[in-house]
C-alpha cells in the first residue's frame, strides 16, 4: 500500500479546513476504499478520517422526514427502520449492504 | 505493552498504543504488533470472514479497517471470547457439533456467531426477517453468510448455533 498523510475530521465546522489536496479521500467505514488501496487501484496522498465525526452519527426525525446522518451505518439504519417507519427501508438497506459487500 | 498516554485501542480488555504506520489494518496490528494469531487472514479483502472480530460487540472484518479508525474502541478477538478457562457456550457447541474440519475459518465463525446471538436478542433484522417463508434456521444461515467455510461444515455450524440459541431464554 502506498503511504499517505492522515488527517481527522471531528465535527462539521472543521469541514472548511479539510484538506482539498489533489487525490485526497475521505475514509468512513473503509470497506471499499481499503480494499482498493491494497490493490493500488486507489492511491490517495491524503486520507481524511471520519471515524470521529460525531455530528453525523444520528437519525433525526421531524414531522415529515427523517434526516439520516452521513455516518449512520446501514446496520444502524436497518435497525432503526425495523422499529420505526416500517420494514421497507430495512429490507432496502440490508439489500444495499449485501450488494456492496458482495 | 499497555500504556498511559496517546491514542489507544482496547483489545480483550487491555489498552494498547495504536501503530505508528497508519496503513496498518486491525488484522495486521493483531498479528504483527500483538502476536494475537487466533484471528485468521484468509482473503485479506473482506470476502471470507476469517478475520471477523467484535468491535463494541458488533462484528467487523479486521482486514478492512485501519487500526487508527478504532481509537477508543473495545475489540474482542477469539482469544477474548472464553472467560478464564471456561469456554464460551458457542465454543463448546462447535466442538460438540463438530462444526469445523480444518478449523481455519472457525475463529471468525465463532466471533460472528457471538455477535449473531446479540443481534437476535436485540431483535436486529436480517435480510430474511421479513421474508414470507421465514425460518429461524434460514435466518442463522443468512446471518452467517459472511463467513465462508471451504470444508463445508455449514450444516454443523448452524446446528451448533441453534443449540446455543435454544438454551437461551427467549
Amino acid at each position: 500500500m502506498q503511504p499517505f498523510t492522515l488527517t481527522h475530521l471531528h465535527n462539521t465546522s472543521e469541514l472548511d479546513n479539510t484538506s482539498g489536496a489533489k487525490n485526497s479521500r475521505f475514509i468512513a467505514g473503509g470497506t471499499n476504499l481499503i480494499d482498493l488501496m491494497k490493490l493500488q487501484v486507489e492511491t490517495p496522498s491524503t486520507l481524511v478520517n471520519l471515524s470521529d465525526w460525531q455530528d453525523e452519527t444520528r437519525i433525526v426525525e421531524d414531522d415529515e422526514h427523517f434526516r439520516i446522518g452521513a455516518m449512520v451505518t446501514n446496520t444502524q439504519l436497518a435497525n432503526f427502520a425495523s422499529t420505526t417507519p416500517g420494514p421497507i427501508v430495512t429490507v432496502a438497506s440490508i439489500i444495499e449492504w449485501r450488494h456492496r459487500s458482495a | 505493552m499497555s500504556i498511559d498516554t496517546g491514542p489507544t485501542v482496547k483489545i480483550n480488555g487491555t489498552p494498547y498504543a495504536l501503530p505508528t504506520d497508519p496503513r496498518t489494518t486491525l488484522l495486521d496490528f493483531l498479528h504483527q504488533n500483538l502476536a494475537l494469531f487466533g484471528t485468521k487472514k484468509g482473503c485479506d479483502h473482506g470476502q471470507c470472514g476469517a478475520c471477523t472480530v467484535l468491535v463494541d460487540d458488533e462484528r467487523i472484518n479486521a482486514c478492512l479497517v485501519f487500526a487508527f479508525q478504532l481509537t477508543g474502541k473495545s475489540i474482542t478477538t477469539i482469544e477474548g471470547i472464553a472467560k478464564n478457562d471456561e469456554l464460551h457456550p458457542l465454543q463448546r457447541a462447535f466442538v460438540k457439533r463438530d462444526a469445523f474440519q480444518c478449523g481455519y475459518c472457525t475463529s471468525g465463525q465463532i466471533c460472528s456467531s457471538v455477535a449473531l446471538q446479540k443481534e437476535l436478542s436485540d431483535n436486529a433484522p436480517s435480510a430474511v426477517t421479513f421474508s414470507e417463508d421465514y425460518s429461524p434456521r434460514e435466518d442463522i444461515s443468512e446471518r452467517m453468510s459472511g463467513n465462508l467455510c471451504r470444508c463445508g461444515a455449514y450444516p454443523n455450524i448452524v446446528d451448533a448455533i441453534e443449540d446455543v440459541i435454544a438454551l437461551e431464554p427467549q
